[in-house]
């Protein structure tokens, strides 16, 4: 199973992709949505964990964009918020499509575990 | 608004109380002086020097009722004002004081005639330092100042003007106008606007720690859940236990991201430490690089920040965090006017050397050398209405919630009080540019000046065409002490002469572009008709819509946007004469 990590925070990144490779998945890594996306049509993932706010292209527009192509992919928005907080934009990525929201900071072992469930039902 | 009711009320009572007494002092007095004399020639002239009117209507021995009428009409009027109001003699005492002055001064029910202003004032027996009568009493003239009293625990705008008598100065008119109020008010308000900016940093600086404590957490959750025999009990282990390698990589992971944090907190403590307000020549260049740092972890990053600040600027006599704080919430406004917070801020510094074009174009500019702040951004601009109120006080047009509006009010302040001049300039659905100008700190003697000396310089013949000749006289200057050989020219004709005479090696042409009966872009093509070889650079303004393709059409090689930044003009000329002899880096 592959998993994209999408987030324009290099540590945040790392950290994503060292869960998903401990919980077993490949991983493919993208510094923000205009990437992921490029990423998501060359080697498609079969779940995407997005960041939402980012530049170029930020995580809602990248989860809706995800969305209209691929219908059946399992996403999950993280946020550690803006000016306003995360609780602020989790609900509009829900909205949009995610499958679950996390708030930074999060535990590992929940991430890791909620993307083998979405993957197990999927 | 009710603040505002009550200072306008306060001036006309002013304005109502300086008229009433000048008409004491130009029509009553000399009325009552005049009857005194007619009535009783037998008067002593020491008693016709009294500066009180009851003293010299007593010493009448009948006043007529017209007379009296006058006296009382004065009397009401005098106490009418609400301010304090003292006429003293030449040695301050006072001879009479205003209901407001009684007041004020006379709490203890004792009478304050007879007694020094300073007494009264200051609680003091010598003179309160700064002191406006004896700068009154020298310059035979009326002056006001702000004055603190510490005694009275108030701050006063007070005014005084001469009595004269024989031409000679016999004492003064003192009258105090009570601005605590308004000088706490300003206080407040600074204070509040730099609460909100710091609220506004802190919930952007909250997502960089939240990536940071998600960085920290993760990290050390990884190394508690992979470590062999930690896992819980019950839990199903995830993946392989940890490597040695790994677990350094975790530990690394979590110095790296401990550092970030230390930085944000400097950043922090930086903004938010408490400032005197206490201005220094200062470095500006560094000031405007670290707020920008710092709004990057405020700012979306959807919102591309472009910061320019050339090496050589110089100083300007300012307070660092209220420079800070001018930056940030310029730019704070810059990114509200962007549509779903995506778009452009620029933030530039330069140095330039304004003239009577500045002078005109930004609220009466003093000719000088400046350093300029510009913050651009391509949202969705102001509308003419707005931009006339923009530096109001409380005047907004974010709701309810989003801001108290003060905070362009408040950097007006600032910007005053540094001497500096803030201008706008906006277009509907373009975007916005606030431009700042600071006056620049002349270098101490012996400093050698960074910016002169990392100037390009050149040998060549420049000719330079504007009709405004302060600038012809600077820009020549500049340029000869930048070693080229300049032909000034005061108006296109005379450029044209220069060119069509051919008596003189031209090797660029500057010109103005708003010039009278010939502009710049007309000149530029009449002269690159007959010259095709002659590069000319055009200098105008943002608002005089020169298009690149027009300008290209005339044979115009650069277009530099005025006020024209000494260094950017010497840039452009040697990347213009860059093969030529004479061109020295």
């Amino acid at each position: 199973m592959r998993i994209l990590v999408i987030d324009d925070d290099d540590q945040m990144r790392t950290l994503l992709r060292q869960v998903m490779e401990w919980a077993g998945y490949e991983v493919v890594e993208a510094g923000d949505g205009r990437e992921g996306m490029q990423k998501q049509r060359k080697q498609p993932a079969d779940l995407v964990i997005t960041d939402l706010i980012m530049p170029e292209q930020e995580g809602l527009e990248t989860i809706s964009s995800l969305k209209k192509e691929y219908p059946a992919i399992k996403i999950i928005a993280i946020s550690g918020g803006g000016r306003i907080g995360p609780e602020a934009y989790l609900p509009a990525a829900q909205e949009l499509g995610a499958d679950m929201v996390f708030s930074k900071p999060f535990d590992v072992r929940e991430l890791a575990e909620a993307v083998k469930e979405l993957l197990d039902h999927a | 608004m009710n603040e505002s009711f009550l200072i306008i009320a306060c001036l006309a009572l002013a304005a109502y109380a300086v008229c009433s007494i000048l008409y004491f002092v130009f029509r009553i007095r000399p009325a009552l002086l005049q009857g005194r004399v007619a009535a009783t020639e037998s008067e002593t002239a020491s008693a016709a020097t009294t500066s009180n009117p009851e003293e010299a209507a007593s010493a009448m021995p009948a006043t007529s009722p017209v007379l009296q009428r006058a006296l009382d009409e004065w009397q009401y009027t005098f106490d009418a004002i609400i301010d304090p109001v003292l006429i003293l003699d030449s040695e301050l005492r006072v001879v009479k004081g205003n209901r407001a002055a009684k007041q004020l001064l006379a709490a203890d029910g004792t009478a304050i005639e007879g007694k020094r202003c300073h007494q009264l004032f200051g609680g003091s027996e010598t003179i309160c330092p700064f002191c406006p009568m004896q700068t009154v009493r020298l310059e035979n003239k009326p002056l006001g100042q702000e004055m603190t009293h510490r005694f009275l625990g108030r701050t006063f705008s007070v005014s005084c003007s001469p009595l004269f008598e024989d031409g000679r100065i016999v004492g003064f008119v003192h009258s105090a106008k009570d601005i605590s109020h308004q000088r706490n008010l300003e206080k407040r308000l600074v204070h509040a606007h730099k609460l909100e900016s710091i609220a506004t940093l802190a919930g952007g600086i909250a997502h960089d720690f939240n990536n940071i404590l998600g960085a920290i957490l993760g990290n050390a959750d990884l190394l508690l859940y992979r470590l062999p025999g930690k896992e819980k009990e019950g839990e199903m282990p995830i993946g392989p236990p940890l490597k040695l390698e790994e677990i350094t990589e975790h530990i690394q992971a979590i110095r790296r991201a401990g550092t970030r944090a230390k930085d944000l907190v400097a950043q922090i403590l930086a903004f938010s430490r408490q400032s005197t307000h206490e201005r220094k020549d200062l470095m500006i260049a560094p000031v405007v690089k670290e707020s920008c740092r710092l709004l990057r972890s405020t700012l979306p990053a959807t919102i591309d920040i472009r910061v320019a600040v050339p090496e050589g600027i110089g100083k300007i006599h300012a307070d660092a965090s209220q420079i800070q704080q001018v930056v940030m919430h310029l730019c704070t406004n810059a990114a509200q006017a962007l549509p779903n917070n995506v778009g452009v801020i620029e933030v530039s510094l330069r140095e330039i050397e304004t003239g009577k074009a500045e002078q005109l174009r930004y609220h009466n500019l003093a000719p000088g050398r400046y350093i300029v702040l510009t913050i651009k951004d391509n949202g969705k601009g102001i509308a003419p209405e707005t931009l006339e109120r923009i530096f109001d006080p409380f005047f907004t047009t974010r709701d309810v919630g989003q801001g108290s509006g003060m905070g362009l009010a408040v950097l007006h302040g600032i910007v005053v009080a540094h001497d500096g001049v803030i201008d706008v300039a906006s277009e509907p659905g373009k975007g916005s540019v606030f431009t700042v100008f600071f006056p620049r700190v002349p270098d101490a003697p012996g400093e050698e000046d960074p910016l002169e000396k990392s100037l390009p310089r050149g040998t060549e013949t420049i000719l330079f065409v504007d009709d405004e000749e302060d600038i012809v006289g600077m820009r020549t200057r500049m340029l000869s002490h930048m070693g080229y050989r300049v032909l000034p020219a005061t108006s296109p004709e005379q450029a044209l002469d220069y060119v069509t005479k051919g008596e003189e090696r031209i090797d660029l042409l500057i010109t103005d572009h708003t010039m009278p009966r010939m502009t710049g872009l007309q000149l530029a093509a009449k002269i690159s008709a007959t010259h095709p070889e002659l590069p000319i650079i055009l200098c105008s303004g943002y608002s005089e819509a020169v298009t690149p393709e027009e300008a290209q059409q005339a044979g115009v090689r650069r277009f530099l946007a005025k006020p024209v930044d000494m260094r950017l003009m010497a840039i452009a000329i040697r990347e213009i004469l860059p093969n030529r002899e004479g061109g020295t880096p």
